[in-house]
């Protein structure tokens, strides 16, 4: 009976992950979720204050795009920064670096204004792999890695995808998902 | 490792070390003697102390359900009224109503907008401040000058049991970083939501009032609760930067802080009791590019931001080692006033850190309850539902997987824990050991070479939720509940909304007033127990246990505030009326929509008027503001309902806070000597409640007043004159203290002197109200500095107003000639009797 109640109730499940209270999405739920997912390089970024409100734009040029409209470039919005004169802390929310390549869950909503999917979660790193190919990846959900000759940070290999991959995962992602609508 | 222990006087300890709590700080000074700077509100900058939030009025439009926002809103002001309540902070938290976003406002405070923010961001909140370190009393500080918390205008991604308490406890997790905490590990409101197990009913664990208290420590705070310091190093001896450290009680909460640059940490607010402490590393945010723990990091004085050290295992202190088995944790006493200094703990790295945070649940029915909630007095097995990612796979434990609980007990059943669901656990707990046990339960997971400590992972409780059988309206607006496990210590919320318990019957149920509603408003009725549990809790197990409650009349009203003008930089009282509302006290907001005018305290006079004190900050923007009410489910505005004038410095003021003038004595009642400050005051007559009030001193900036001896208890208005000018506030006037009238034997006989352990009766005035003896809970006998329990209250038959007091002398009251024995009901004191107390 509890095993029965237990499997029913898992699929119900949301689990929000912090403080910034978000909930926390799995790879694919991200893929279906975002209404753009693009793969760019962060052009700018800059604070702007609008009364007691500071947000963080950051302008991405697409290199490619693997969900949504075209678009040569994306401006993404980020709760707190810094403008004004006024520092505004946020917990949670990544910081994107000018010059830095990621792919990004964009989010865009009826006002127009497109946010990153689940803050940090919408983020995935590139970079290169063993034999050069390029590779994104997603910092380990709640488990982090560390070189001990270092001690910094070290990319989890369980959760790295060679790019090719995760572009066939977003293409077979939203083709299921298409099917689920069409019946 | 060696570890020694020193108990030292808290305030011998000279300069303050370590990062208490988990606050949002940079480090400044040199290499070797940083200081740690947290972000603040400045108390000298602040009303009274108290810090107002306030949400964007155009919320209404933006929400995905506007019929919602009266209930957020009042969620909004049980949130604040959560962390007002701290009773060892010093900071003041309110609810100041709605506000138009970009209006002017020199004073800090604090703004709730709902946004549109992604479907996977709830909320987020934080503070804002312009950088720059000052000095305070306690040291130096970023001032905040205005924090900022957005909240998804989506309400339907609330779920859970039940909207208006996860709603709740967002939104008052929210506030807590806007008030200057960050995130910690021990499962309070400012633990992350996969952990929190904080609720309506317990909204703030001891982690969260020690976080909040000590940022903006009350008097007394030191000397009410512990300190433990120390240090965590690696092998090498280099400092672990960022590693928490965890005081916990076996059966009860747990207090935490981060170490600092220097590897130090200061775990300040413990209540007194007995702990055992072990140090964890922070757990990752899940999230690229984000802080470890959701941690928004420390800068140091370039603007570099710190990070955290690598991870190490986690250890328990036990004796002068550390140790992975609890059994072996050594118990730390911890006593009130005092600091508990630990020699450095020497902890391993390791290259990575094994668990994510792990979250439980029970089950009623299809209803899934975080964390698990257990009811101990049931004989069958229990079991709860753990996931923690890495804990099982395919159906399988992992491999050297053991869970047990800190302490021992409840002890997970032989063969007991097993994988479900792919990645999910089970864990059956072992009936006999449950038997009689209540409050939390914390487990620690152990993978062989690592463990992870889930603090309050179970919380036992002795009955089954309260369950709402049927809701019935009555003629007369109430309403009248019946169900199980229902009591008057049951909270009953109209969609988030307070109700008022207006009887209590075991026969016919329990009478409700709801809250003020418009007609054909409809709200769901949740009932939420003192152990946490509510009647959502049932709503898939329980065939009817939903019930709402639909309002037949009501509207939303009109608003008017009858004094036209206020001055800047002064106080003054404000009367609003309004036609078609009804007023209520419990569930009543109202504001000015900035935090330069503030209502210190309001009293519903009339069921459509209400009489409230309001300041005006010295640099307000000069003109008209907007009056806003929250009344139940009706909210109300009043756009240029009053109008700021400028300051006058040859005017009269007056300060609503009016206090007894007589050492040892509290209170303003009839016949008091109270004192009234102010400014241009020396030339002042005064009126209270209408009755001219003698002047016993006068100087510019205080007044000593005698109040009437004949006024009623309740609002009056305290009117201060000069020839040229006059100021009017609100005071409370309060029942005539108590009078001590004879104090005797135990059979009532003359006694001469007392010695421990003697029977004393007084004989005293003042402890009978028309409803009769004043419920024991709310007097206090002092004698010789000691509080003494009250054995008995009797009314003296044929002496109207007397009362017995009946107790016991202590052996702790020093021997004298003249020992003090004062009665106080609710803080109003009396004067002292003098007794002999022999050796």
């Amino acid at each position: 009976m509890f095993c029965r109640t237990l499997v029913v109730a898992c699929a119900a499940l949301a689990l929000p992950v912090s403080a910034t209270t978000i909930a926390r999405a799995t790879l694919d739920e991200l893929i279906e979720k975002s209404t753009s997912i693009v793969r760019g390089k962060v052009l700018r970024v800059y604070g702007v204050r609008n009364g007691g409100l500071v947000s963080t734009y950051v302008r991405v040029g697409v290199i490619e795009r693997l969900k949504g409209p075209e678009a040569a470039e994306v401006e993404v919005v980020l709760p707190g920064g810094t403008a004004g004169g006024l520092i505004q802390k946020v917990s949670g929310v990544p910081q994107l670096v000018e010059g830095a390549e990621h792919v990004l869950f964009l989010w865009t909503g009826r006002s127009g204004r497109t946010r990153l999917l689940g803050l940090g979660q919408g983020v995935l790193d590139l970079g290169k792999g063993p034999a050069g190919e390029s590779m994104v990846t997603r910092q380990a959900m709640d488990a982090y890695v560390v070189d001990p000759a270092s001690g910094r940070a070290a990319e989890p290999e369980a959760v790295s995808l060679r790019y090719a991959d995760f572009a066939a995962r977003v293409k077979r992602v939203l083709a299921s998902a298409s099917r689920t609508e069409a019946k | 490792m060696r570890r020694a222990l020193a108990m030292v006087m808290l305030f011998a300890a000279g300069a303050v070390h370590g990062w208490a709590y988990y606050h949002f700080v940079r480090y400044v000074g040199p290499a070797g003697f940083t200081q740690t700077v947290p972000e603040k509100f400045d108390l000298a900058a602040l009303p009274n102390g108290t810090v107002s939030f306030f949400v964007a009025e155009d919320a209404a439009a933006l929400l995905s359900d506007p019929g919602a926002f009266p209930a957020v809103l009042n969620l909004v002001r049980e949130a604040c009224q959560t962390w007002n309540a701290a009773p060892t902070s010093a900071l003041r938290v309110a609810f100041g109503g709605l506000f138009r976003p970009g209006s002017p406002q020199t004073t800090p405070g604090a703004e709730i907008y709902f946004e549109e923010l992604d479907p996977l961001t709830l909320g987020v909140g934080g503070p804002t401040s312009r950088g720059t370190p000052v000095a305070g009393p306690g040291g130096l500080f970023v001032p905040i000058t205005r924090s900022v918390v957005r909240l998804n205008q989506n309400l339907s991604l609330w779920s859970g049991p039940s909207f208006a308490e996860a709603f709740y406890l967002t939104v008052a997790h929210e506030l807590g970083h806007a008030l200057g905490l960050q995130h910690t590990f021990t499962a309070a409101t400012m633990s992350t939501e996969v952990t929190r197990s904080t609720s309506l009913a317990r909204a703030l664990d001891d982690d969260d009032l020690a976080g909040i208290s000590a940022l903006y420590p009350a008097a007394g705070f030191a000397e009410k609760t512990g300190t433990i310091t120390g240090r965590v190093v690696y092998e090498d001896g280099s400092p672990v930067h960022l590693a928490s450290v965890v005081a916990i009680r076996p059966s009860g909460s747990a207090v935490s802080a981060l170490t600092d640059l220097e590897g130090r940490y200061r775990i300040e607010g413990v209540p007194p009791g007995t702990y055992q402490i072990y140090v964890h590393p922070l757990p990752s945010s899940g999230r690229a590019n984000a802080g470890l723990g959701d941690i928004v990091l420390p800068r140091d004085g370039q603007e570099r931001q710190i990070e955290a050290s690598s991870p190490f295992d986690t250890v328990f202190l036990s004796g002068n080692q550390t140790t992975r088995d609890h059994r072996l944790a050594a118990f730390f006493p911890v006593a009130p006033g005092k600091r508990e200094e630990n020699d450095t703990i020497t902890v391993r790295r390791r290259s990575g850190y094994r668990f994510s945070p792990l979250t439980t649940y029970s089950f009623f029915g299809q209803t899934a309850v975080r964390p698990a909630i257990v009811n101990a007095a049931e004989a069958s097995v229990r079991t709860v539902a753990a996931f923690s990612r890495g804990l099982a796979a395919n159906n399988i434990p992992a491999a050297g997987l053991q869970l047990e609980f800190l302490g021992g007990t409840p002890l997970i059943a032989p063969n007991g824990v097993r994988a479900y669901n792919g990645e999910w656990l089970a864990v059956d707990l072992q009936p006999t050991s449950l038997f009689g046990a209540s409050g939390v339960r914390h487990l620690v997971v152990s993978l062989g070479d690592d463990i992870y400590v889930r603090p309050n992972a179970v919380r036992l409780v002795s009955s089954d939720p309260p369950l709402v059988e049927t809701l019935a309206s009555n003629p007369d607006g109430s309403v009248t509940v019946r169900g199980r496990n229902l009591s008057a210590f049951t909270r009953f919320l109209f969609d988030g909304v307070r109700s008022t318990i207006l009887s209590v019957d075991p026969e016919s149920g329990i009478r409700l007033a709801p809250p003020p509603g418009i007609r054909g408003k409809q709200a769901v009725l949740t009932a939420v127990n003192p152990d946490g549990q509510n009647s959502a809790f049932l709503r898939t197990a329980q065939a009817g246990a939903v019930h709402s409650f639909t309002y037949d009349s009501g509207e939303t009203g009109i608003l008017q505030a009858v004094t036209p003008s206020i001055a800047a930089g002064a106080e003054s009282m404000v009367e609003v009326t309004g036609i078609g509302v009804q007023f209520d006290a419990a569930v009543t907001t109202i504001g000015f929509g900035s935090s330069d005018v503030q209502v210190r305290r309001f009293w519903v006079t009339e069921r459509n008027r209400l009489l409230a004190n309001v300041w005006v900050a010295p640099e307000a923007a000069l003109g008209p503001v907007t009056l806003t009410a929250v009344n139940g489910f009706r909210v109300l505005s009043q756009p240029a309902a009053v109008v700021i004038r400028p300051a006058d410095p040859l005017a009269v003021t007056v300060s609503s806070t009016v206090v007894n003038a007589v050492p040892g004595q509290s209170g303003v009642f009839p016949g008091a000597l109270v004192a009234v400050a102010g400014a241009n005051l020396t030339e002042a007559t005064v009126s209270i409640g209408g009755q001219s009030a003698e002047v016993v001193s006068a100087e510019a900036r205080r007044l000593v007043v005698r109040v009437p001896l004949n006024l009623p208890v309740g609002p009056a208005l305290l009117r201060v004159s000069s020839a040229q000018s006059s100021a009017t506030v609100v005071v409370g006037i309060e029942p005539t203290p108590p009078e001590i009238v004879a104090v005797r034997g135990a059979a009532g006989e003359a006694v001469r002197a007392f010695r421990a352990g003697d029977s004393i009766v007084v004989e005293a005035t003042g402890l009978v109200e028309p409803s009769g003896p004043v419920a024991l809970p709310r007097l206090r006998v002092i004698c010789g500095g000691i509080a003494h329990p009250v054995i008995e209250l009797t009314p003296v038959a044929g002496e109207p107003g007397v009362a017995r007091v009946h107790f016991v002398l202590s052996a702790l009251v020093p021997a004298g000639a003249q020992v003090p024995l004062t009665i106080a009901v609710d803080g109003r004191t009396s004067q002292p009797a003098l007794l002999t107390v022999l050796d």
